[in-house]
């Protein structure tokens, strides 16, 4: 059963013992510091990424349509990405439900997708927020990894393919949705991404949908059950595996099965009838074929790396890229005295970005930081760092970079706020600017 | 909230010892490799020695620890705002873990890995850590819908990525 695999695989997972004695030792010696502070090293030491300090509520500021407008957040959108979004009219329908694709645009590291559930059905309809996945080429999983993003419309606010239901009724007979994806290096053969959902309706009373939802997964008690209960239904969709729920039929059936022995999984299908409170009216996808070649050329691409040295460390710029659809900084301090340096304090090694006018950019182009150490760099202790997040805009010629230090952020400050403070009290030989030409 | 002189040695190796081997296999439930499983065990216990919180019982403790190592995990994999796709490590098909079964385990570590990470982090805690989706709800913040919705997911996405490999 797949239950008892998983925890069998899981039994034989753990720290080893190395591992736990030096946590162990440096957590003591973090508590009971003795004299001068010493260097406490973790492997590959990880800094925690500066990107929720940085970004803090920002995220829940994304605008709820466009492609565009998510990643320019109320700026004009270049021109380059202007002309490079894909504007598409594939769709497919069943059922009187149809997905359609909306858009996408992609560039050397990114990839994004907008899309749309319509109904044309007189009864309310309800989907499950789909999958979205994106290929090497198809029928190859890259690298994997859920699409994150949001929906465009009212109902939700978390992930796409998260599990959020949504209802398209007279009121909202359609629904938008948004992916996006990074890749840290660019696929060579085609991208091919894939949106699906999965569309249902039924026919028991609800108050709303999380209620309909609810329907599938109603506990003993519940207002649904006993409908469920009265009505002598059960209420699952054989085809979905649902969880268990609470129904007196269905769990008679389920232990009965159990009892003869039947692995369990087995028995929860065999147990589910073929009247599902929701009735699924279709499974809707769409594939889309992108060649990596058509992406336009980066508008500022730096042409190969930059060393400064600067009064207390050196970095070497090695990746400033704005591109269509993002941005992306990657670079290695050095510092000269690195002998305090943890993983618990590596962070204060990084740099901020600000413009030409002095205005942060980290927190405007929502740009994750994060870290860690790296090989020694002719010798010595090197900490290498990325940003990456939202293009840049056009009227940004220059950026600065500025230390973080040990100026640390205030509870509830905003990012912006922070990065000027920072700004205010760094030393001009620490920091270093690069034009954008 | 533990006083700073009750942070001692004992204090210290009492939790861990209650609680390592959960944070861990959850970090790797998570990140999908030692390295970072690693990284992220360690940072989370640096961080409740060091921020000290506020934590009324054990229960809570628990909670703080799973949560923790979830956000942890996350910073550490990825932007604030998006994923960056990994090349897989070199070595994948060469599993960290020694089995003396017949792969079959070995499999389900590989589907598991491919399974989108919100989705495994509900599974874990469902199937390894025994919690119910209503606990998972309330720790994770979620609605129990969502959670139910992910599990379901999950279980299909894996079983279908098992019997793929059953046919190969």
């Amino acid at each position: 059963m797949l239950k008892d695999d998983y925890r069998k695989l899981f039994d034989s997972i753990s720290p080893d013992a190395a591992l736990e004695q030096r946590t162990r030792r440096e957590i003591m010696d973090m508590l009971h510091p003795k004299g001068k502070h010493r260097n406490r090293l973790r492997r590959a030491a990880c800094i925690a990424a500066a990107a929720l300090l940085l970004i803090g509520t920002a995220l829940a500021v994304v605008r709820a349509s466009g492609i565009l407008d998510r990643l320019f957040r109320g700026e004009a959108p270049s021109r380059q990405a202007q002309e490079a979004v894909v504007r598409d009219s594939m769709q497919v329908s069943k059922n009187g439900v149809t997905l359609k694709l909306d858009e996408y645009l992609f560039d050397r590291n990114t990839l994004h997708l907008g899309w749309t559930v319509s109904s044309e059905r007189e009864g309310d309809v309800f989907y499950t927020s789909s999958y979205s996945y994106c290929y090497t080429s198809p029928g190859d999983e890259i690298l994997s990894e859920e699409s994150i993003g949001g929906a465009y419309g009212a109902y939700s606010s978390s992930d796409v393919g998260d599990g959020a239901l949504v209802q398209l009724d007279g009121a909202q007979p359609s629904h938008s949705s948004y992916a996006g994806y990074g890749y840290k290096v660019m696929p060579e053969g085609s991208i091919n991404t894939r949106v699906v959902i999965h569309a249902y309706e039924t026919d028991f009373a609800r108050t709303d949908v999380e209620d309909a939802f609810e329907l599938i997964y109603a506990d003993p008690g519940d207002p649904a059950s006993l409908a469920l209960e009265n009505a002598r239904q059960i209420g699952v969709d054989p085809d979905h595996l649902t969880a268990v729920n609470g129904y007196n039929a269905y769990n008679e059936a389920l232990q009965r099965l159990l009892d003869g022995g039947m692995d369990w999984d087995a028995a929860h299908e065999a147990a589910l009838t073929e009247s599902g409170i929701f009735r699924e009216l279709a499974v809707l996808e769409l594939n889309v074929d992108i060649d990596p070649g058509r992406a336009a050329e980066p508008r500022f691409s730096l042409d190969g790396a930059r060393s400064y040295v600067l009064a207390d460390a050196t970095v070497i710029l090695k990746t400033l890229t704005i591109d269509t659809a993002s941005t992306i900084v990657e670079y290695d301090v050095i510092p000269d005295d690195a002998s305090g340096v943890t993983g618990l304090n590596a962070l204060e090694l990084s740099y901020l970005l600000f413009d030409q006018d002095g205005k942060p950019l980290d927190a405007a182009y929502m740009m994750g930081a994060y870290g860690r150490e790296t090989d020694p760099i002719d010798g010595k202790r090197a900490f290498a760092f990325t940003h990456d997040g939202n293009p840049l805009s056009e009227a940004v010629t220059a950026i600065t970079f500025v230390p973080r230090g040990r100026t640390e952020r205030r509870e509830d400050e905003p990012s912006d706020d922070y990065a000027l403070r920072v700004k205010a009290v760094a030393d001009a030989e620490q920091c270093f600017t690069v034009e954008i030409r | 909230m533990m006083e700073r002189s009750q942070r001692t040695g004992d204090a210290v190796q009492e939790i861990m010892d209650a609680y390592s081997g959960m944070v861990y296999r959850l970090a790797y439930a998570r990140t999908g490799n030692r390295a970072d499983a690693d990284d992220v065990y360690q940072e989370v216990f640096f961080k409740l020695f060091r921020t000290n919180p506020r934590l009324e019982s054990e229960a809570h403790l628990k909670a703080w620890l799973i949560r923790t190592t979830i956000h942890t995990s996350v910073n550490l994999l990825r932007s604030a705002w998006r994923r960056h796709v990994r090349p897989l490590p070199d070595g994948y098909d060469a599993p960290d873990l020694s089995f003396s079964d017949d792969g079959r385990l070995s499999e389900l570590r590989k589907a598991l890995m491919r399974l989108p990470e919100k989705q495994r982090i509900v599974i874990h805690l469902y199937y390894y850590e025994r919690l119910s989706t209503e606990e998972i709800a309330e720790l994770l913040g979620e609605k129990g819908a969502t959670v139910r919705s992910r599990m379901k997911r999950g279980r299909e996405r894996l079983r279908s990525l098992l019997t793929e490999t059953e046919v190969e």
